[in-house]
């Protein structure tokens, strides 16, 4: 079953076409790769998808729902969580508080814990965060401001959040930049426990080795529009990705 | 209770216990007075809810003027009881923010603060033009709250009565706002606050907290408008003018917003300082000034910050609780 | 028909005086990024640097416009060097510390010339214009033109000299001008003297006419930010514009209603402009 499906998406910035009638059908429970050259439109994508823009025309699908039109918080409520590019974190706050935050609008609470806190509730919101963090291999760090982390630790502090989230659908944005081999590696095999936990996984990456390693399928695209869709294989014998890349060398 | 909370708790009884004690160490004078910083406490705090959400609003002063007006309405024309003043008070209140709400929240930073300013002084230029408010000299002689219960009366025009009904209402909603912000939408707030942008894309739909918080602050402004009503029986339009909300905004930065207790020791403080400045009425808004620019040159985080580095001295403190820092985020150009 | 014609003049009038404030203020905001509060109080010690030139020294209206000039000139570049340049950081602790030299120099006034004075600066140009039947005031006349002078001059110093181009490329993108060798902190202070110098100007003209009090910068300054926000923050342009606009507007109304109900429109326009147009008639606001 598809969980995200983009239907004839385009996107403009003045006379600037960013997205051009793209179209892609996401697996649930994949993980499905988006590369491509620089300014090929990725990122715009990914805030298409994520309601950060919106589209001039074509759909959003997610799960069952027309998300087109809904704001990124009402398709994050929904499970549809994204990672930035940036890394964006609450650097002021601790490990913990910060997987914390991630997790405010998690699954039902009582009304009055909007308003007072109660000992039981935050016991069990204490004990899933703790469980992200092991998840993640951040609990020793759960104390530390997230400022005082190293980069790569910052990057996965970043997916913690989203995974506070309870995503069904998680895209990462270039998780993979600026991390030493030993962090990548812990990277990919935590992208693929995601997985097997049943969260469906976008990636957006310029690490070819680790998209190539870790997708099911992958999406390229170029110039806006979808240049070649396959699995990893597929799509690296294509000649026209080959001349793209060689190409925007 | 860690032992941070429990300094905390202390102190806190501590004040509320000296507090109360006012009436019986000073005169009518000091007791009224005591009643007007008790009012501007939860003016402060309540101010301060909205500053947590990352903004700066000219509106709060109007919106408990909207408050006083009802209270004064309610009880000269229809001979509310307190209790249910201080409800209407609220509501009304609450029930304005709402309607701002709608264009203003769409607003952010420097335009938020204009949008807000605009819209509570048209709100006040209409208190000063239509006879039903009072015109410029808006309403006087509201009576004094009075309690008739079974065998027990207690009238409210004595000024120690209503300072303790007044301590007892603040004390209640500092209460309430304190529990507030260390529950869920304490967190919501202050997440909103640091990383907007991160705080949406975990389900988090910022415009809604803020209205929220614009909403409930405004609840407390009006119920000081109830309080502010009785306590000087007279309700104008100028006392909820620009010059007021920049007080507010001064006294705010002053205290520091980081904490709970910062915007209440800055309230506090600076009232006693305006107090002992009432012989040179005039020079004060220039102290203000100069102690506005020294803050900002010198203390930017406020009185909170030297009271902080006191503090570390007590046993038991650690580094902090949950993410409050630099509340004096950048108002944003939308 | 007088009515009309003295309404006509007061508005441009009005518009002048309000293009003169307003211009200063989109100025440091383009240039510096500040939301000066205390720019109306500049305005109001422009009057008075003039009263007390013109009338208290003994010496006439134009050495006192001069001195009134220079005076909040030399306060505006003071305001940066002692304040604003520390405070680069800071962006929310200048919007306040300029509340803080409102209240300062506001009590200053005050304590200088009493609460209720009533100082009052004798004109140079004193008596009507008369044109068949209608009479048009000199003094009306003079602020007028001599606005308009000023805005031609502040034009080609913005558009003609190397001065007014390193304004414009600091007022674009700071950094980028700085990497060209534009000293930051020199073109801040220029543009304060500048900006503060044309408030004080306005203050001058406009001293013969109004009450010289210690509040009159307070409906000044809120008119400048309804202007600005209606002009687009920064954009000059926009500020002569919606100047003309508003004032126009505010005085017709002011006359023929009432000034409070001239002022609760104004209020309501620059809150439909915040709602629908943010960034005001010019536009994107990052222009000079």
């Amino acid at each position: 079953m598809a969980i995200l499906e983009l239907f004839a998406l385009r996107k403009t910035f003045g006379g600037l076409v960013a997205i051009d009638n793209v179209s892609i059908s996401v697996e649930e429970g994949a993980i499905h790769g988006l590369i491509g050259p620089n300014g090929a439109g990725k990122t715009t994508l990914f805030s298409l998808i994520t309601g950060f823009y919106r589209a001039n025309a074509g759909k959003v699908a997610f799960g069952d729902t027309d998300v087109t039109s809904m704001t990124t918080s009402q398709r994050a409520q929904r499970g549809l969580v994204r990672t930035f590019q940036a890394n964006l974190l609450f650097a002021d706050q601790t490990v913990f508080e910060n997987v914390g935050s991630g997790s405010l609008m998690g699954r039902q609470r009582h009304a009055l814990d909007w308003f007072l806190e109660r000992a039981a509730h935050q016991a069990k919101a204490a004990a899933s965060i703790q469980e992200i963090l092991s998840f993640c291999r951040l609990e020793a760090k759960a104390g530390t401001l997230a400022r005082d982390l190293s980069h790569g630790q910052q990057r996965v502090l970043g997916i913690a959040i989203a995974l506070a989230a309870r995503p069904r659908l998680l895209l990462l944005d270039e998780p993979f930049t600026g991390m030493t081999a030993r962090e990548k590696d812990e990277l990919a095999e935590m992208i693929q426990a995601v997985r097997a936990r049943g969260t469906t996984v976008i990636l957006v990456e310029h690490d070819m080795r680790a998209v190539m390693r870790l997708c099911d399928r992958i999406t390229v695209l170029n110039f806006g529009k979808v240049l070649s869709e396959g699995t990893p294989e597929q799509v690296r014998r294509h000649p026209d990705v080959m001349a793209a890349y060689l190409g925007a060398a | 209770m860690t032992s941070r909370q429990t300094w905390h708790a202390i102190g806190a009884m501590t004040s509320i216990a000296a507090a109360a004690l006012l009436p019986v160490v000073s005169g009518d004078y000091y007791t009224s007075f005591g009643t007007e910083i008790a009012i501007m406490v939860l003016m402060l705090s309540s101010y301060r809810l909205i500053v947590l959400t990352g903004e700066w609003s000219f509106a709060h002063v109007v919106l408990q003027g909207v408050g006083a007006y009802t209270a004064a309405i309610a009880v000269k024309d229809f001979d509310w009881p307190f209790p249910l003043t201080i409800a209407a008070g609220a509501a009304m209140a609450a029930l304005m923010a709402t309607i701002l709400s709608f264009p203003l929240l769409r607003m952010k930073g420097f335009y938020f603060l204009m949008g807000s300013f605009a819209a509570a002084e048209a709100i006040r230029l209409l208190w000063r033009k239509i006879p039903f408010f009072g015109g410029t000299r808006g309403l006087s002689n509201i009576p004094a709250p009075y309690l008739d219960l079974g065998g027990l009366t207690i009238d409210f025009g004595h000024p120690a009565n209503f300072f303790h009904l007044s301590l007892a209402v603040v004390v209640c909603c500092l209460f309430l706002m304190w529990r507030m912000e260390r529950a869920r939408i304490g967190h919501i707030w202050r997440a909103i606050q640091q990383q907007d942008i991160l705080a949406q894309s975990v389900g988090i739909e910022s415009r809604t907290y803020r209205r929220l918080a614009f909403v409930i602050a405004a609840a407390f402004a009006g119920i000081a408008g109830v309080l502010l009503a009785y306590a000087f029986g007279t309700v104008t339009p100028n006392r909820f003018g620009l010059n007021f909300a920049l007080y507010l905004m001064i006294w705010s930065i002053v205290g520091g917003t980081r904490t709970f207790y910062g915007v209440v020791l800055g309230g506090v403080v600076l009232m006693i300082f305006d107090e002992s400045l009432r012989f040179a009425e005039e020079l004060r808004p220039g102290v203000y000034g100069l102690i506005l620019i020294g803050v900002m040159l010198f203390c930017p985080q406020g009185l909170e910050r030297l009271l902080q580095s006191m503090a570390r001295v007590l046993p038991g403190t650690r580094s902090d609780e949950s993410g409050e820092r630099g509340t004096l985020s950048r108002p944003g150009k939308s | 028909m007088q009515m009309l014609i003295d309404t006509l003049v007061n508005a441009a009038m009005a518009s002048a005086a309000t293009a003169l404030v307003s211009i200063g203020l989109a100025l440091i905001f383009g240039v510096m990024r500040i939301e000066n509060f205390a720019h109306g109080e500049l305005y109001m010690v422009g009057a008075y640097v003039t009263w007390y030139v013109s009338s208290a020294l003994g010496l006439t209206y134009f050495p006192g416009l001069v001195c009134a000039v220079l005076i909040t000139a030399l306060l505006g570049a003071l305001m940066e060097v002692a304040l604003f340049r520390r405070l680069r950081s800071n962006p929310v602790g200048c919007l306040i510390i300029t509340v803080g030299v409102l209240l300062v120099l506001q009590t200053a006034a005050v304590w200088f010339g009493g609460v209720n004075s009533t100082l009052l600066v004798d004109t140079p140009f004193p008596g009507v214009l008369r044109i068949g039947t209608l009479a048009l005031p000199w003094h009306r006349l003079f602020v007028i033109v001599a606005a308009i002078i000023l805005m031609l001059a502040l034009t080609w110093l913005l558009r003609r000299t190397a001065f007014g181009w390193a304004v414009r490329a600091v007022a674009q993108d700071a950094e980028a001008a700085s990497l060209q060798g534009i000293s930051i902190g020199r073109i801040s202070i220029l543009a304060m003297m500048l900006s503060a110098g044309l408030a004080g100007a306005a203050g001058a003209f406009m001293a013969p006419i109004v009450r010289v009090n210690p509040f009159m910068g307070q409906p000044v300054i809120i008119t400048a930010f309804i202007v600005i926000i209606m002009g687009g923050i920064g954009s000059i342009e926009g500020a002569i514009i919606a100047s003309v606009l508003y004032s126009t507007f505010f005085t017709f109304v002011s006359t023929y209603l009432d000034s409070t109900v001239a002022t609760i429109a104004g209020l309501c326009i620059m809150l439909g402009v915040l709602i629908f147009m943010p960034n005001g008639l010019m536009g994107k606001a990052e222009k000079v």
